[in-house]
């Protein structure tokens, strides 16, 4: 064979194994659905402009919980509300104003931020939307979230086709292993908002949760317990953590996830990928404590625990969150003091 | 050890390795900061496992030094012998791995004294006294809780990552409940909320 023309076929071969490469730097969610993407962040946006009311279920290792969610407008201000109807008796109530505060995990949703490409969520998770099921009596779009990585669960999403509410969700391992499922029963949507919203019912809930503008404490005859918060600077946190360093971080987070506060408590650090969260707690250990490791998962909440020495200090590292434990692991193993 | 040899060993040690990574880790058994790396993770693992007994010993070196030594007939083809000695190794490796976990558990089973009495060796932090030990589940279904006894210090972790889901859940639910798209739907998740 000629020299010249043995030259051209590596060239043309080496060309070939180059290109898909190119392309892929090119654009790397180009085998997600733009229309799933665009239905990601209506659904992010709806959620904020759509009032509704609603029956639904959490289903996870063969628990189920009935709730009771609630989302009314006044004004500007939005007060959403979870009523837990099974099992403890509880009850939460957190008002924002989402026009003027958008959270990262939704800018993450809504394509305002990311690692400096178009992609959001779709640059982590493959997606692909087809038609869904009837999800409360209402027709819905399917979203399909498979990660591109092993460190993050897939999802599915069923999501309201008028609205773009989201109806359903389940969280699924990478071999497709079901671990949560939530779901609407019953939903009554309404999108305009004014002064009456409550019906009868809704009274009964505004009654209890009066008093004190949102902030609630537990009401001991019916052992009925309440949470708010009413914007991201008033989260409060629950196991105050004593003797907690405030200078340390983990190294290491799977890539695409981003610190949902600039500042915040120093003895927790969450971050999200839009779709999941975690967070990564530090406390100090007993000086006896031997080094190991601990894991338990309820539904797709996993806490790892792991006692470990850092720069000469015993600390106990806890992840809790919506993600696999190997995640869990490598996040852990990079925690350094700062 | 880069940090995708790290995530490859991680998976590995999961059961979640793909064939690849096997390949990749197989490949790099003389790589002593790897070799550090997975006896670390198996030293948390014994202890996790309840093996109060924290083993250092590395047998897979010694496995493969004694391999290495081995007369091997003269082959004509060298690449015969490379494919031999690659196999050999890899066959090295699982077993040290396999030695290490056999001799873990058997110091364990036949050494009581070493069994750290329930609560003495506990981390210190767990309220063990009424605890009910649930068995860990990585990546799998949990298990219902069980009266199954476990060594201490497994035990204790196991329970201290029990304790710490109750004690950390409503937190991350209020990070979660504002940047993910369920709303408040994570607060259904929690135990027990507290009021605040």
């Amino acid at each position: 064979m000629p020299r010249s023309r043995l030259q051209l076929i590596r060239a043309l071969v080496c060309g070939a194994c180059l290109m898909p490469g190119l392309l892929f730097a090119q654009s790397v969610c180009d085998d997600s659905s733009a229309d799933a993407l665009q239905l990601l962040e209506r659904m992010s946006r709806a959620g904020a402009m759509v009032d509704h009311q609603g029956m639904a279920t959490l289903q996870r290792d063969g628990d189920m919980r009935v709730l009771k969610i609630r989302r009314n407008t006044a004004g500007d201000v939005t007060t959403d509300t979870l009523a837990l109807l099974t099992g403890q008796s509880a009850q939460v109530v957190r008002s924002e104003r989402p026009q003027s505060c958008v959270h990262p995990g939704h800018a993450l949703l809504r394509l305002q931020r990311g690692p400096g490409d178009a992609c959001g969520v779709a640059a982590h998770y493959r997606l692909a939307m087809e038609s869904g099921d009837r999800v409360a009596g209402r027709m819905t779009q399917r979203i399909i979230a498979q990660p591109r990585d092993m460190y993050r669960y897939a999802y599915v999403l069923e999501v309201d086709k008028e609205t773009a509410q989201l109806l359903k969700i389940t969280t699924l391992t990478a071999d497709g292993r079901a671990l949560e499922q939530f779901q609407y029963a019953s939903l009554a949507l309404r999108k305009t908002s004014s002064a009456e919203h409550d019906t009868g019912a809704e009274g009964a809930d505004a009654e209890a949760m009066s008093g004190d503008g949102g902030n609630h404490s537990a009401s001991p005859p019916d052992n009925h317990a309440a949470t708010s918060s009413g914007s991201v600077a008033a989260v409060t946190e629950t196991g105050s953590i004593p003797q907690a360093r405030a200078d340390w971080k983990p190294e290491w987070v799977p890539a695409g996830f981003i610190p949902t506060q600039a500042t915040g408590n120093s003895a927790r650090q969450t971050y999200t990928d839009g779709m999941a969260s975690f967070s990564v707690f530090l406390e100090a250990g007993s000086v006896n404590m031997q080094p190991g490791e601990g894991a338990v998962r309820e539904g797709s909440t996993l806490a790892y625990t792991r006692g470990l020495r850092l720069a000469g200090s015993v600390v106990l590292v806890t992840v809790v969150g919506e993600v696999p434990v190997n995640t869990a692991r490598m996040v852990t193993d990079s925690v350094r003091l700062r | 050890m880069n940090k995708s040899m790290r995530e490859s060993l991680s998976a590995l040690m999961d059961g979640e390795a793909s064939e690849i990574e096997l390949h990749r880790i197989l490949a790099s058994t003389d790589n002593d900061e790897l070799r550090a790396a997975w006896s670390g993770m198996h030293r948390n693992s014994d202890v996790l496992r309840g093996n109060a007994v924290i083993t250092r010993m590395d047998i897979s070196r010694a496995v493969s030094e004694s391999v290495a030594q081995l007369d091997v007939a003269p082959v004509a083809d060298k690449r015969a012998v490379a494919g031999m000695r690659r196999s050999l190794a890899s066959f090295a490796v699982a077993a040290s791995v396999t030695a290490v976990v056999v001799f873990s558990g058997q110091q364990f089973m036949t050494s009581p004294e070493s069994r750290v009495p329930a609560g003495a060796g506990s981390p210190g932090l767990v309220n063990s006294g009424a605890a009910v030990p649930v068995r860990a589940s990585f990546g799998s279904r949990a298990e219902a809780p069980s009266m199954v006894l476990q060594p201490a210090v497994g035990a204790g972790y196991q329970e201290l990552a029990r304790q710490r889901l109750r004690k950390y859940s409503q937190s991350h639910a209020e990070q979660a409940a504002l940047n993910t798209p369920q709303s408040l739907v994570p607060f259904a998740r929690v135990q027990d909320i507290q009021a605040q």
